[in-house]
Formats: C-alpha cells, structure tokens, sequence
C-alpha cells in the first residue's frame, strides 16, 4: 500500500491519501493528487488495458496538477477545475492517438479544491466518487457518469435493474476518449466535523455504502480512516485497484445546546425512564400487533425499553445511530413477517406519546430545559421514522421493479406477435443505412464453383436447420446481385416472429455466425495451401453478403423497438403536461396558503382578523 | 410565550438567509439539486420555506399532506425517490434550525422555534412515509393482479 | 540485407486515413472509429500465441458509449456498412498478398457481424428500458393525477376559507 498525505497547508483541513493495487490487479492503474498547498486533492481511474490505464491516469494527474499549480491564484476556481479537466482529456487523447496500443485508452476523474475551510468545489467525469459524511450521514456529492447512471438519472430503469445492468460498468463520460469533455462541478458547503471522501470503484464496488459510511464515521485520524477503507476494499475482494483520499474539515466543536442534551438531558430522560413505561403501558403498547409475540411485560421492557436505551445513547452521544438502527431493525422484522404499515404507524405514534409525557414530567422542574430535551427527542423521532421510510421506500423500489419486470415481459410477448403485421415489409421505409440502390455484385463464373463447393462441405458438417437455411440464404447473397430488397426480404424471413428480447435474438446471431464461419472454413480447405486470389474474391462476397444481412437484421430489431419508443415519448410528454399542472396549482397553493397562514389561528382552531398577519414583508 | 404566527414571522424575517445557505449547499442536500442552476435551486427551496412558513403558522396537516404528494410527484420527475424527498426536507429543517440557534442567539423564542421546527420535520417525514404506505399497497394489489392474468 | 515486413495490423493501420475518410471527417473520433480499431485491434491478436477470441469488450463499450452520447443505432450501422466498404476497396489496393487480403476480410467480416449483433442487443435493451421507462412513466402519471386531485380539494377550501376571511 502506498500513502500520501502530508500536514495539510490549510488550516483546518487535514487529509491523507492511500492507493493500493488491489488482490486481483498486477498493475496499478489509478492515481492520486494529496496537494495539501493547493488544496488540491483527486483520484483518477485508469483503464485501456495493456498497460494504457496506467498512462491515461498519470498523465491526466500530471497535466491537472501542473494546470491548478499555474493558476490557482489567478483564475475562477470552478472555471480553472473545467479547464484543467478538459486539458487533462486533451492530453490523453492525444497520447491515445500516438499509439495504437493506446487507443481507446482513458481515465476517470473526481477532482476536489478546497477553497477555505468552509468550502469546497467538487469536479468529476466518470465512476470515480466523493462522498460527504456529516452528522453521520454518508451523501454521494456525485453521480457516476455511466451509461447505467445516465438511464438511472432519466428514470429509465430503476436501481435494481441498474445492479444487473449489461452496461453497468460502460463509462458515458471519461477523460481521454474525446480531446474535451464535459465536467460536473459543485460547490459544497463545509461544516466542523464533515469528511469528504475522494475514491474510485475499487472501493465503493467492493465495499457495502454501510461500511463506508461506518468507517468515515469513525473518530479516527484521516490516516487510519483510508488505512481501513482499502482494508474493507480488500477484504471484500479487492477485485481491483483502490484508492482513497479522505479529507477533513476540521474538528467538530459541540455547541452548547449539544452539550447540555448530552448532559443534564441525557440525564434527566434516563431517570424519567418508567414515566415512559407507564405512559407506553397506559397507551396500549402490549395491544399493538407487533408485540402480540410477547407478554405485556415483555413488550414493554424490550420494545419501549430498548428504544429508551436506544434514545439515551443518542442523546448521551449526539449521534443518531442506535435510534436508527432500532426503527429500522423494527420495520425490517414486522413487515418481512408481511406486517403492514398501520401497526408500525401505531406503535411509532405510542413511543412519541410517551415521549410527550416524559417532556411534559421534565417541564415540570425546568421549562427551558424541557423545550431542549423535547426537540432532541423529536430529533430522535424523525429519525426513527426516517429510518421507517428507508425501510418501506426500499420496498416500494423492489415492487416497482418487480411491477416492471413482469409488465415488461408481457409487453415483450405481446409486441413480437405486432411485429409480425402481414404489412408488406417492402412498403415499409426502413433501414435508411443500407441504400436502397445498392446491389451487390454476382460472383464471377470462376468464384461461383468455390462458393457452391463450400455450401457443399458446410452443409454436410452443420446439423442444424437453423444454420442450414442461414448457409443456403448467405450462398444466394453472396452468389447472385442482390438488390438491398433481397437482402431486407431474407431478413425478415429470418426474424420471423420473434420477441425483443435477447433470449430470442441472440440465437439469430449465433446461427448466422456459425454458418458465416463454417463457409469461410470451406472456402479455405477448398484449394488447400495458400489463399489464391479465387478464393480471396470468394471470401471478398461472402463477407459482404454476411454483413448485409446481418446488417438487415439488426435494422430490423431496431425498426420493432421503435414503436415503443414512440409510446414512450407520448408518455414522457402526458407526464411532463401533468407536471405542468401540478406545479401551476402548486403556485396558486401557495399564493392561497400565504393569506390562508395570516387568517387562520391553530390554537384557536378558527380564523383570525387578518390585521394580525405575520408575513408583513412577503 | 409565543403564538404560531410570531414563530411564522420570526422564520419570515430568516427566509433569505435560509435561501442563501441553502442555495450555496444545495450540492451537499442532493444529487438531482446539485444539478439545477442557482435560479431553479432558489425556486425550489424558496417554496419549500414558504410552506414550512404557513405550517408553522397553521399547524393544518391536510395542507401540509397535499404539498408533500405534490413535492413527492413532482420531484419523482427529477429522479428523486422517497428518501431522497425526506433527506432534502429534513435537511432543509435542520439548516433553518441552525440558523434559528446562530442567528437568534439567546433570544427567547429561540427553543420554542427550533422545538417547531423539529416538529414540521416529524410531520414531514410521517406525511412522506403515508404516503409511501399507500403506494405500497396499491402496488402490491397492481402486482398481484398482474399475476393473475390481469392488466397492471 | 532483407527487410522483414511490419505487421499487417499496422500495414492496415496505415489505411486509416483513406478508410475513415478523415479528409472529409475530421481527424477526431471520425465515424466508424471502433469499428476500424476493432478491426486493427483483432489482426494484431492474429498473431498472438495467445490468440484473441472472444468478445471485444472495447467495441462492445465503444459502441454503448456512442449510442450513450446519442448516436442512433442506424447512424452506426451506416457507419460500419461505410467503413466495411473502404476498407475491402482500399486493402485490394494496397495489400499484394492474398492470403493477408485473406485475413483482414474475415478479420472484418467478424468485426461488422458482431458490431451488428451488439447494435441489434443495444436496440433490444432500448425496447426493453422503453417498456420499463413507459411504465415508470405511467406510475409517476398516476402520482401526478393523485397529488392534482389532492390539491384541487385543497384549492377548494382554501379559497372558500380566504373567502369567508373576507380578504
């Protein structure tokens, strides 16, 4: 493992840097910038293969490093980050172009600048993240720039789809693939205390977002912070290269409403313990479905008891851990017993119950202190149900996508059987890409016997009848002038009936390959020794005939997805009309809600002079 | 002590500061608003503070259940989940109570106001959490229903 | 003293300015770029011991990311017809040796099959994502109409609460 890191140059902010090559990878293609001067930190992720990533990741780290050393005093930051990035993809590109084994070669970025200590501006283009831990909480500050990500973002497929995606790893955005590229840019604003982590996939990919979130949330140097994530990283498989920056905006300083909760709060929620109890009781904590398990006295000390454990802690510490994991362990527990929303809606409604009455006992002896305790506890009540909505949000996604898979599946059936119109296909304008007035060459008297000799031998060494009509329709296309409608017109005899499905198409393929193949293996055992130009100009129209049929029936593919597509877009547009309505009637809510607030008297119940309006100054 | 309307007024005479702050963090809140310019980002939190506003002031939960089924529809759009509406609520809550306990100092309203605000958070996230109850369930009959044979 | 030749792949190489048509193109990611490297990228694995086969994942992701950046599948379909085409034209010029005009057309011939079975699997995932988008999208309809119905009762009283206020 290598590290960087040095004290940083800003105060405030301390980081530290740590890559590793991973279990798996013999190279490491990522690199890093820990440029605590600057206050410039990133993480690139090489890729390209053949030793390229390893290039494209250096190089792009060298040419941002030297831009943002140049300028950093002189140009717009958020410009300076665009800039540097899009030469970075210039380099890259360039020295992809210079060598053939470094085509295609490329990098990812996410790059951070922290400005002061109180803000930073973030940059990426491709997989890599950051990440912002603040109060315990993990954000992802970016969103990866894959083709998956993209579809994800328009609501195209849900995340569960995206998981098992074909695409999943297909970056839409590098360094180096084009000489400039498009970078995202946000400033995020710093708190005491939040940690902002730079990584690329070797992490997340191989590091559930708990452990992350864990880890960074430790109170551990930034040193052994990184140290332990490449650890996590490694022991989930280390699959591949991992590297990590982690920065730290200074150390948290608890105000002082904090440390009187964590105090006198604490401890006064703790000695009014069993007026919580007595409340949960009198409340019909034991009558909830959800402790029909358990004795009343059972559903009371571990329900009601754990949560004011659970509580406690929370307050003691001013983390909101234990309360969260207790409503979320809760949630998990009666709704996989197929438990639905309604009794977990009840007993939540109990514990806050209960928690108005140990607020109202600590009233009693000191207001103010009441009024503290009573928004930490609602604090802790928020997150208990916000725990609760991550719980049943989760299966709401799970449903949907299962929604979608079995819809989907059926629409699959359903448009293979609308494919099949009986509409004339040659009527139907199609496959603009191969020109309708192309027609291929006859092959020449002296190629046509090596073409039939080679359907001879084919056919006899392939069983399947599959791949036989493919040997005898490629034959015919690379034998005769065939016009594109021949072509198209065998194609389609081809595609037949078929779902859009991969299950159904790929074996189109598949055949077509074989015969393809089995014809080219003919034609070369037709003369024996070296290729002759016969057989060269054999293979020249098998070739072609090969392609354009293959061509043909991906055009045709493409041509059966297009109705959906069309449905598709008439449906974007009815949602984005809705929208439209929704927001105007949003606006007129609001306009009407402004004069509804300057009349309307909660504690009253009723409407008031609208002389007594509060929003004077709107 | 103090009526819902000075709590109201009292969040009126913060609002362009909250805007301010949350517009700047904006990147930090959510991806789907790290994305939107400064004036859509300012929109979007400037409503949002209005109603917290006239919630504080009316405490009416019909109203504030209808502006979250709008928030929700409407934000769906923009590739924001359940979650991600309660992380974006809450949070905005917690940046106008940092600000209600940096900005007012030791002036009394100040425990009232954030105890209000704790509570406009609570609601938020039970009026979300309804609501995605509700969907639940009406996806699970549409699923079932599917496997039946019928039309979704 | 003899000169031993280079590589074919890096005699085709040399074609890539005639094959691409960068005069006209661009020398920038001109159109049909993957296919061509592909091609390139296949007969220099000819000569590996280790041989090649397989799937090209780079042409696998060179042709996602086009359809990602918006191309469509027609665009590149047209583009591999079109570099298919020069390239036969332009090695049956400048390679003398059968067997290596031999090579680089089954070398393309493989190539421009699978570009047209990634193209036609890229089509199927786009049906695919359409059907779960389509509904997706009716389920977000399905919430939009909830929350105008919601919100046209709250219209409602609202308006007849100002009403009554008499502001």
């Amino acid at each position: 493992m290598s590290a960087g890191g040095r004290p940083a140059a800003q105060p405030g902010v301390r980081v530290h840097g740590a890559t590793h090559v991973g279990s798996v990878r013999e190279a490491n293609e990522d690199a890093m910038i820990v440029d605590p001067a600057h206050g410039l930190y990133a993480v690139f992720d090489g890729m390209g293969g053949a030793m390229a990533g390893d290039v494209a990741s250096q190089k792009a780290r060298d040419v941002v490093k030297e831009y943002v050393r140049a300028r950093r005093s002189q140009m717009e930051p958020r410009a300076m980050i665009d800039a540097a990035l899009n030469a970075a993809s210039a380099a890259v590109h360039a020295e992809a172009l210079s060598r053939r084994d470094r085509r295609g070669m490329g990098t990812t970025a996410v790059v951070a600048l922290v400005l002061d200590p109180r803000r930073m501006l973030v940059g990426h283009v491709g997989d890599s993240r950051a990440y912002l831990l603040r109060e315990g909480r993990l954000t992802q500050l970016t969103r990866d720039h894959t083709v998956v990500a993209e579809l994800l973002a328009q609501n195209a497929i849900s995340p569960e789809e995206a998981e098992v995606h074909a695409y999943r790893s297909v970056l839409s955005r590098n360094l180096g693939a084009r000489p400039e590229t498009r970078v995202d840019i946000a400033e995020i604003a710093l708190q005491r205390g939040d940690r902002v982590l730079l990584c690329s996939d070797g992490l997340y990919g191989f590091t559930s977002t708990e452990a992350i979130q864990q880890l960074l949330g430790s109170t551990d140097a930034p040193e052994q912070v990184a140290k332990d994530l490449i650890e996590a990283a490694l022991r989930g498989g280390g699959g591949d290269n991992v590297t990590v920056v982690v920065i730290e905006a200074g150390v948290a300083t608890v105000p002082r409403t904090t440390q009187l909760v964590r105090t006198t709060g604490s401890i006064s929620w703790w000695a009014r313990r069993e007026r919580f109890f007595e409340a949960a009781r009198a409340a019909g904590l034991a009558t909830n479905p959800i402790c029909a398990v358990l004795s009343p006295g059972e559903a009371v000390e571990i329900v009601a008891g754990n949560f004011v454990e659970a509580l406690f802690h929370d307050l003691e510490k001013a983390t909101t851990v234990n309360v969260w994991t207790y409503a979320e362990n809760l949630a998990h527990g009666w709704l996989d017993r197929g438990g639905g929303w309604a009794p977990l809606r009840l007993l939540l409604d109990i514990l806050h119950h209960s928690c108005t009455q140990v607020v109202a006992d600590v009233r009693r002896d000191d207001a103010e202190l009441a009024l503290i305790v009573e928004a930490a506890v609602t604090r802790e009540l928020t997150v208990c149900e916000m725990a609760v909505g991550g719980v049943l949000g989760e299966r709401l996604r799970a449903i949907e996508a299962e929604l979608v898979k079995l819809y989907g599946e059926r629409q699959a059936a359903s448009e293979a059987r609308r494919v099949d119109t009986g509409k004339p296909f040659l009527d139907q304008p199609t496959m603009p890409f191969l020109r309708k007035e192309a027609t291929s060459e006859a092959a020449s008297p002296e190629v046509r016997p090596v073409l039939d000799a080679a359907l001879r031998a084919a056919m006899q060494r392939e069983r399947d009848p599959a791949v036989h009509d493919l040997l005898t329709r490629l034959h015919g296309l690379a034998c005769e002038a065939a016009p594109t409608a021949a072509v198209t017109v065998a194609a389609r005899d081809l595609f037949g009936v078929r779902a859009l499905e991969e299950r159904a198409i790929a074996p189109l393929f598949d055949a077509l390959d074989r015969a393809r193949r089995a014809l080219i293996g003919a034609i070369h055992s037709s003369q024996g020794g070296a290729a002759t130009p016969v057989q060269v100009a054999a293979l020249r129209q098998l070739a072609l005939a090969a392609h354009r049929l293959a061509a043909s029936i991906s055009g045709l593919v493409v041509e059966a997805a297009q109705p959906g597509s069309d449905k598709l877009r008439e449906a974007v547009k009815q949602t984005s009309a809705l929208r439209g309505q929704v927001g105007k009637n949003e606006a007129r809510l609001a306009e009407l809600e402004r004069k509804f607030a300057t009349v309307y008297d909660p504690m009253a119940g009723k409407l008031v002079d609208p002389g007594s309006s509060w929003g004077g100054s709107r | 002590m103090a009526t819902p309307a000075d709590h109201a007024a009292t969040l009126e005479s913060l609002r362009p500061v909250a805007l301010a702050r949350l517009v700047e963090i904006r990147g930090s809140l959510d991806h789907a608003l790290a994305r939107v310019t400064e004036a859509e980002a300012r929109e979007h939190f400037d409503a949002v503070l209005r109603h917290t506003q006239a919630y504080v002031a009316t405490w009416d939960w019909r109203l504030h259940r209808s502006f979250l089924q709008s928030y929700i529809a409407l934000r769906a759009g923009d590739g924001m989940s359940s979650d991600d509406v309660i992380h974006v609520l809450v949070a905005v809550g917690d940046v106008v109570i940092d600000l209600v306990r940096n900005q007012l100092g030791g002036k009394p309203i100040v425990h009232e106001l954030v105890v209000a605000l704790a509570k406009v958070n609570a609601h938020t996230v039970r009026g979300v959490i309804d609501l995605v109850a509700e969907e639940l369930e009406r996806r699970r009959a549409q699923r079932d229903q599917l496997l039946r044979g019928g039309a979704p | 003293m003899t000169r031993t030749p280079a590589p074919l792949a890096d005699r085709v190489d040399v074609l890539r300015d005639e094959v691409l048509d960068t005069a006209e193109r661009g020398d920038r990611d001109p159109p049909g770029a993957e296919i061509f490297e592909a091609i390139v990228r296949q007969l220099a694995a000819l000569g590996d011991s280790a041989g090649h086969g397989g799937l090209d994942l780079t042409l696998h992701d060179a042709l996602a990311r086009r359809l990602a950046w918006g191309d469509t599948e027609e665009v590149l379909l047209g583009d591999a017809d079109r570099v298919f085409e020069r390239l036969v034209k332009a090695c049956a010029r400048g390679l003398r040796d059968p067997e290596e005009q031999a090579a680089v057309l089954e070398t393309a011939s493989d190539v421009l099959t699978a570009a047209a079975r990634i193209v036609a699997l890229a089509a199927v995932g786009r049906a695919g994502r359409d059907r779960s988008a389509r509904l997706r999208e009716e389920m977000a309809q399905r919430r939009l109409r909830d929350a105008l119905h919601e919100q046209a009762q709250t219209l409602a009283r609202l308006e007849q609460e100002v009403k009554e206020s008499g502001l």
